[in-house]
């Protein structure tokens, strides 16, 4: 029935052509900040490629947030570049957030390619642009691939930004999935448009580990900078020069904007929309938006989801290494189905399989740390598993012959060479938890609220004083983000240098 | 420097995030000859072939072919062929499609260049190659393929930046002899950059030497033998008995000693020299100095012993008997043939 109705296949036409041109512009974007930090050495790239890492680790909400209040600030409403309810927002917030998904997989690849074949190129005659596309282009394609089809992915099943900044006028399956279940109350519909979603995840998740097997790339790696020198030519200059200020603008402004907007009240710049979060009364507003009780939920919550996945996404990644196909190859479509999966469907999972009299777990707070944890575990056994897979099985075995046992091994061997992927896995679980907005949307009681959940009730109460806390909360959310992963990625290398 | 339809570079200053490479660099590449830049690794070689080819800018200096300035060239105008270390195929490429690149670039079409694509891999050995993957040749096919793409264009010049290094003895020598033979049959000027003093006998018509960033002699081949100048030429060159001796100076004459007698400098500009002794002038003779034989390896016919004097240093010697190691030997050298060369 949902099938046969005209706006059911709107919704869909909406959802996959927005996820195309998104991935589309995302690709561009990306393979330009790319260029520039993977074959360019100058002063400032370490902070660039921060720069260009950021959005993917911060909340959707938080990243709707800041494109709304890029909106406010520059009076975009009602122009061709209003960025509120159009598909044009939902597209530009989607690039913001997935260039660095671009950026990181496609720097990794980069930067290790030889300049060679482009050298080659230009002395037989190529300028820079058929060189680009003959060659360089080409070369690419694996890491493109690999980058197109996790951005599509993401796209694709993307909610908070969405349900912000589309503000409904822009549904996609996700955002009707939640809206059926939770305002209207029809489960058949919602269930309907999860099975539609689903069965295109797992058609996207199948030709993505198809082509990934076939090309040997991995994503999200690190930035790999050419170590060979590249003629500095004016041009060339130029390229750079440009490329670092589109860099900054782009991914720079709606950050910084978000703070300014967080420090902005009717009286002046202030702390005023901080304090009131931190200091909850039992009277009038706050009541309502618990946002000390959401901050130590999301920690917590985030803490116990990043535990879960860690470990249990470590375990998953010791499988997708094995050296037996039988193993290797089912666990690689299994693991990376809650990489596909999305937030929405999942929350709706768990309300509707639970949904049971005997012992209704849905109520229960742990719950949402499973769910989130369960977002998770595809990321780690992914990252986790790519450096698992490098181990040279020769040194454990030198390992044992020299008299380790099998946990001496994993102690001195496995663990220091599999420490930083680890800890960048939990980076990344903890930052997706943290930031999970889709299950737990589903799942949340009013009483024990999320950051997430509470800037999005927040930003649909009118005034000044509720949008401002609720830039504030997305500043505070995208700090413990930030700083838990600088404090994890020293943690890997304490690991690593204490074996 | 002469002016000719050769590739000139002269005065060639370049610099890699201001850090200069190359100083002052002049070479002189007739027409229809094949120099061999000579110099250990990390002296500047690949770095003045892609300033020549035009990947790198130059800071000063002028590279002139057929009488043209190339300075203001851009790479892909410049028509001269680089072939590199590791070849630098485009895998993504088949051989045709590799081979066809250079006449693809200068907008011919395919029943343009078909022939002369054909003719090429015929003449690197690679006739009915042309559908072939990348990923499908050994090392000695992907070099031929290397070679037939840069050729293809037809350059006017051909850089070979140690193109066979990844490649075993035999065949390196092979290729070495048909590349030599492909350039010559076509008389393009070429550039090979090696560190290999063989390799460079076996190509080459002239040879430049190259140390940190200069151009430090250049010749035939026979005036190299013949003079090698300096020490770290000689060293290049495979003349092993070369030693730094202490330095006396005896009424407004400078010298120093030898295990057979004292040698007087004939370099007067150098403050510090090398002494060289060259196989052919070590013999054995028994009354001459005892020495013990510490490395043995033979070499067409002959054995090639290292010994080690009683001074320290070490001398190598040429003979068809059989010693073993640690035996003794009775060196004879006659002192006038203990040459000086200077010390950079």
């Amino acid at each position: 029935m949902v099938f046969g109705a005209r706006t059911t296949w709107k919704v869909i036409w909406f959802t996959l052509w927005q996820a195309l041109i998104s991935t589309a512009v995302s690709l561009c974007v990306g393979i330009l900040i790319a260029n520039i930090l993977s074959r360019f050495s100058f002063r400032g790239r370490g902070a660039l490629s921060v720069l260009a890492t950021i959005p993917f680790v911060m909340p959707t909400v938080v990243v709707a947030s800041a494109f709304l209040s890029l909106n406010t600030i520059f009076k975009l409403e009602g122009t061709v570049f209003n960025l509120e309810g159009t598909a044009f927002g939902v597209i530009v917030a989607h690039v913001f957030f997935n260039t660095a998904i671009v950026v990181r997989t496609l720097g990794g690849w980069w930067g290790q390619l030889t300049l060679d074949p482009e050298y080659a190129a230009r002395t037989l005659g190529a300028g820079t642009f058929k060189t680009f596309f003959l060659v360089t282009l080409p070369r690419l394609k694996p890491a493109l691939i690999a980058a197109g089809s996790l951005t599509f992915l993401f796209t694709f099943t993307s909610f908070g930004i969405i349900l912000i900044l589309g503000s409904l006028k822009q549904a996609t399956i996700e955002t009707e999935i939640w809206r059926y279940a939770t305002q209207r109350i029809d489960i058949n519909t919602a269930a309907a448009l999860g099975i539609a979603q689903l069965a295109i995840v797992v058609l996207m998740l199948v030709i993505n580990s198809r082509l990934r097997n076939k090309y040997g790339t991995s994503e999200l790696g690190s930035i790999a900078v050419t170590n060979e020198k590249v003629y500095a030519t004016k041009f060339r200059r130029l390229r750079l020069y440009s490329g670092v200020i589109f860099t900054v603008l782009f991914l720079g402004t709606p950050l910084a904007l978000l703070i300014e907007r967080s420090l902005k009240t009717p009286k002046g710049y202030s702390f005023t929309y901080y304090r009131e979060i931190f200091t909850e009364s039992q009277s009038g507003r706050f009541s309502i938006f618990e946002t000390r009780t959401a901050i130590i939920n999301s920690i917590t919550w985030a803490l116990l989801a990043m535990a879960i996945a860690t470990l249990l996404g470590y375990l998953a990644a010791v499988l997708l290494s094995s050296p037996s196909e039988k193993i290797s190859k089912p666990a690689d479509v299994l693991f990376l189905l809650p990489l596909g999966t999305s937030g929405v469907l999942l929350g709706f999972g768990i309300i509707v399989t639970l949904n049971s009299s005997f012992w209704d777990i849905r109520s229960n707070w742990w719950i949402i740390p499973i769910a989130q944890a369960i977002l998770g575990i595809g990321l780690v056994a992914r990252i986790v598993g790519t450096a698992l897979r490098d181990v040279n099985p020769e040194m454990r075995n030198a390992a044992k012959v020299l008299g380790a046992s099998d946990a001496k091994v994993w102690r001195h061997i496995d663990l220091p060479i599999v420490s930083r992927s680890l800890v960048a896995g939990a980076s990344f679980s903890f930052a997706i938890a943290i930031g999970e907005f889709g299950a737990t949307a589903f799942l949340v009681r009013p009483q024990r609220p999320t950051i997430p959940t509470t800037i999005f009730n927040l930003l649909g109460r009118p005034g000044a004083s509720t949008y401002g806390q609720a830039m504030a909360l997305c500043v505070v959310l995208a700090g413990i983000t930030a700083i838990s992963i600088s404090l994890l990625d020293r943690t890997g290398t304490v690991i690593r240098d204490a074996a | 420097m002469t002016l000719h339809n050769g590739l000139i570079i002269e005065n060639l200053d370049v610099s890699i995030d201001r850090h200069k490479i190359l100083r002052d660099v002049s070479i002189d590449v007739e027409p229809g000859t094949i120099t061999t830049l000579l110099g250990p690794s990390g002296c500047g070689k690949s770095t003045l072939l892609k300033a020549i080819v035009g990947l790198l800018s130059s800071d000063k200096g002028d590279v002139t072919l057929n009488t043209k300035s190339l300075v203001s060239t851009p790479a892909h105008k410049r028509g001269i062929g680089l072939m590199f270390q590791n070849n630098a195929l485009f895998s993504h490429m088949n051989v045709e499609r590799n081979v066809a690149f250079g006449v693809r670039m200068q907008g011919q079409k395919p029943e343009e260049y078909e022939e002369k694509v054909i003719e090429m891999l015929d003449l690197v050995g690679l006739s009915g190659f042309n559908k072939r993957e990348i990923g499908t040749l050994s090392g000695g096919e992907s070099q031929r393929v290397a070679l037939a793409r840069a050729l293809v264009p037809s350059p006017k010049v051909l850089l070979l930046d140690e193109p066979f290094n990844s490649l075993d003895r035999s065949l390196r020598t092979a290729l070495l002899d048909e590349v030599r033979d492909v350039l010559k049959t076509l008389g393009i000027v070429a550039i090979h950059v090696t560190h290999d003093w063989d390799e460079a006998t076996r190509i080459a018509d002239n040879i430049a030497f190259m140390n940190q960033g200069q151009i430090i002699r250049t010749g035939s081949i026979e005036e190299i033998i013949e003079k090698p100048k300096y020490s770290i030429v000689a060293d290049l060159i495979g003349l092993e008995s070369c030693w730094a001796p202490e330095l006396f100076e005896s009424a407004g004459i400078r010298y120093f000693d030898t295990p057979w007698g004292r040698r007087e400098v004939d370099t007067p500009n150098s403050e510090s020299i090398a002494a060289l002794i060259r196989p052919e002038n070590i013999y054995e003779k028994p009354d001459g100095i005892d020495v013990e034989i510490q490395t043995k390896k033979s070499a067409y016919g002959e054995w090639i012993y290292k010994c080690r004097l009683e001074t320290g240093f070490i001398v190598s010697v040429k003979t068809r008997k059989n010693y073993s190691i640690g035996e003794k030997m009775s060196l004879y050298v006659s002192v006038e043939n203990v040459e000086t060369l200077e010390v950079l």
